[in-house]
């Protein structure tokens, strides 16, 4: 080989390299540019408010306004209203174009959300009372769950069959400030001291206590709780508000207060189609976890089963038969958010402890199309 | 020639297979639960099983890597020559080429995401954000490195500073700049990774996220594997690009050993 062919060479295979790639990348583009999910015909009755959603049929792209969601966290079962209205066309039927901001380890919903990035997010009770201490404040505009589904658990071959029994034991934290104040909590009112070992994990919870590497977590029953059931793993399970935690909503809908003064109607209308999908979610188990299977790319949910489980669960959940979704009562915005405040784990801008905030502002019913 | 080369990596290839064989019969007859380590018997049944999936994803990253990769050896092989060209530009960039270096990127990420956003454009410049310090630097003292005596040869012979560097410099600098370059492929990977970690729609870090959020340990043990290979396809890549620019280099490396 002379100069030229080995220069040549050097040069000619990166070269190739990033054209076959980025052909593989373009090609998988268009591939699945071409594969446009249709949504399937709804089945059953709906509400009054939600008819006129359905007479629209061919969803054009044009005159639609832009809107953007910032997701909590990887799709789930607490997401599935959202993806029946992506799956039936409701949000094009309100004239919304809307995007899903992708799950992110680092940045928040929250930040999204009271930075302009994002319109719309979900969020907890816990990171919007956080926002309003720091002043970064966030409106929960729906609770997407009416009862909180969390509770503390441990497996059943522990021993450890009741709260006041985790005493000197060892929990697997997450590090949010306040949760010490909540298990410490859960313990005393079973009749234990509250005193117990602390490590803050950065991995899957359940592993560490499949494991034995910790003796308790706090986790969600509507996924943890059923995929270990699924995997036939006995758990003892003690639901947080049956043992003197206050009742509150999670996860939540928010916006911004600037969404809110500048684009009311577009809230009111983006409203509407989650509100429908939420309670067609709540009639549907079934249909609508297959929807959110279908919206999402292929090994978003390595077992579908787990995902049809988890919805059979949560749909009647969402909220108690009477009530339309979403609601959100002053009761749930006072007991929780004060109780955080009282065990000092809210902490404002400078790193000082708050203990009281004006929780009324930090919700409101008005977007959804039942009123308040 | 050939045989002895591949012979070489006998001792590597016999280490790794006992290392599996040992944790196959750990991992199966223990009775660890799949989910907290699973074989790697089973991992290569879920990498083949969800080979569409992972391919979709694998494709992006790999994307994400090359490009950045390519940013990261121009911009290299650019601050190198800059710094170079005199004593004073070299001490003007070579600190705050270090210190940029020591800002963990971790914390930048969430400001990196509300700049740039979801697309592939902010894991490109992770990318080449990770990569083109070893380039730069081992290219640099590459070129610091030139045989005085050749030097003061040009010198006499009046050629002009951009002859010496095309001429004696930069294909001396080429070793070391080889050198940098596979450390930067070895953690280019990783890095497209971290990047879609911050926030992604797609990718090999997404993907290892559903998976892990799903309990789904043996697919994130397959995304694993992926990257390993990757990493070391990328590496062995300029590796082989080494031989093809630089046979003297070789010829001279095998007549020592």
């Amino acid at each position: 080989m002379n100069r030229r062919t080995r220069l040549f060479l050097s040069i000619g295979i990166p070269a190739l390299l990033v054209i076959v790639v980025a052909g593989a990348f373009l090609w998988q583009q268009y591939a699945a540019g071409s594969g446009v999910k249709q949504s399937q015909p709804i089945s059953g009755t709906l509400e009054p408010q939600c008819a006129a959603l359905t007479k629209f049929d061919t969803p054009s792209t044009q005159n639609l306004t832009g809107m953007s969601l910032a997701l909590d966290w990887t799709p789930n079962t607490n997401h599935t209203g959202i993806y029946v209205a992506l799956a039936q066309h409701w949000y094009q039927a309100e004239g919304i174009d809307l995007h899903l901001l992708p799950y992110s380890a680092s940045v928040s919903p929250d930040v999204l959300v009271s930075t302009g990035k994002a319109d719309v997010g979900v969020s907890s009770t816990e990171g919007i009372v956080a926002d309003a201490a720091v002043g970064q404040p966030v409106v929960s505009i729906a609770a997407i769950i009416q009862h909180n589904t969390s509770a503390l658990v441990t497996l059943a071959s522990s021993g450890l069959s009741r709260p006041r029994d985790l005493d000197g034991k060892t929990y697997g934290a997450f590090g949010a400030p306040y949760e010490t104040a909540v298990v410490s909590e859960i313990i005393k009112h079973d009749g234990g001291t509250g005193q117990f070992k602390s490590v803050t994990l950065d991995v899957d919870a359940m592993q560490a206590l499949e494991s034995h590497r910790i003796d308790f977590v706090w986790v969600f029953e509507s996924w943890e709780v059923i995929q270990a059931q699924r995997e036939g793993y006995k758990l003892n399970v003690f639901p947080i508000i049956n043992y003197g935690i206050p009742d509150y909503y999670t996860p939540n809908l928010i916006t911004s207060p600037t969404e809110i003064q500048q684009k009311p109607e577009l809230l009111r209308k983006f409203m509407l189609a989650t509100a429908c999908g939420y309670e067609y979610a709540r009639a549907h188990p079934k249909e609508s976890a297959q929807m959110l299977l279908d919206q999402n790319a292929n090994g978003t949910f390595p077992d579908p089963g787990l995902v049809f489980a988890s919805q059979n669960f949560l749909s009647p959940r969402y909220a108690e038969p009477g009530r339309k979704w979403g609601l959100q009562d002053a009761s749930a915005w006072h007991g929780y958010p004060q109780f955080m405040l009282n065990s000092n784990g809210v902490d404002d801008a400078s790193g000082k402890p708050i203990h009281s905030l004006n929780f009324d502002a930090l919700y409101t019913n008005q977007f959804l199309p039942w009123g308040s | 020639m050939k045989l002895r080369w591949i012979a070489s990596y006998g001792p590597a290839f016999v280490l790794a297979v006992a290392l599996l064989a040992i944790w196959e019969l750990y991992a199966g007859i223990g009775h660890i639960s799949p989910r907290v380590l699973p074989t790697p018997i089973a991992i290569v049944q879920g990498l083949i099983n969800n080979w569409g999936v992972i391919y979709d994803n694998t494709i992006q990253t790999l994307l994400e890597t090359v490009l950045g990769m390519v940013a990261a050896t121009v911009v290299g092989l650019a601050l190198a020559i800059m710094l170079d060209t005199s004593n004073w530009m070299r001490r003007a960039i070579y600190p705050l080429l270090i210190t940029s270096q020591t800002i963990p990127i971790i914390a930048l990420a969430p400001l990196l995401l509300i700049w740039f956003g979801y697309d592939i454009g902010p894991k490109v410049l992770v990318v080449a954000l990770y990569s083109f310090f070893p380039i730069a630097v081992a290219c640099a003292d590459g070129l610091a490195s030139a045989e005085p005596e050749l030097m003061k040869l040009l010198r006499s012979m009046r050629a002009t500073r951009w002859q010496m560097l095309w001429l004696v410099r930069l294909p001396g600098a080429m070793p070391s700049f080889f050198s940098g370059l596979r450390i930067a492929a070895t953690y280019s990977v990783t890095a497209a990774i971290f990047g879609e970690y911050v926030g992604a729609a797609k990718g090999l870090g997404i993907y290892l996220q559903l998976e892990a959020n799903s309990f789904a340990t043996v697919q994130v043990f397959a995304a694993i594997l992926v990257t390993a290979i990757l990493s070391l396809l990328l590496f062995g890549l300029v590796s082989l690009i080494e031989r093809i620019a630089l046979p003297w280099y070789h010829g001279a490396i095998a007549r020592t050993m």
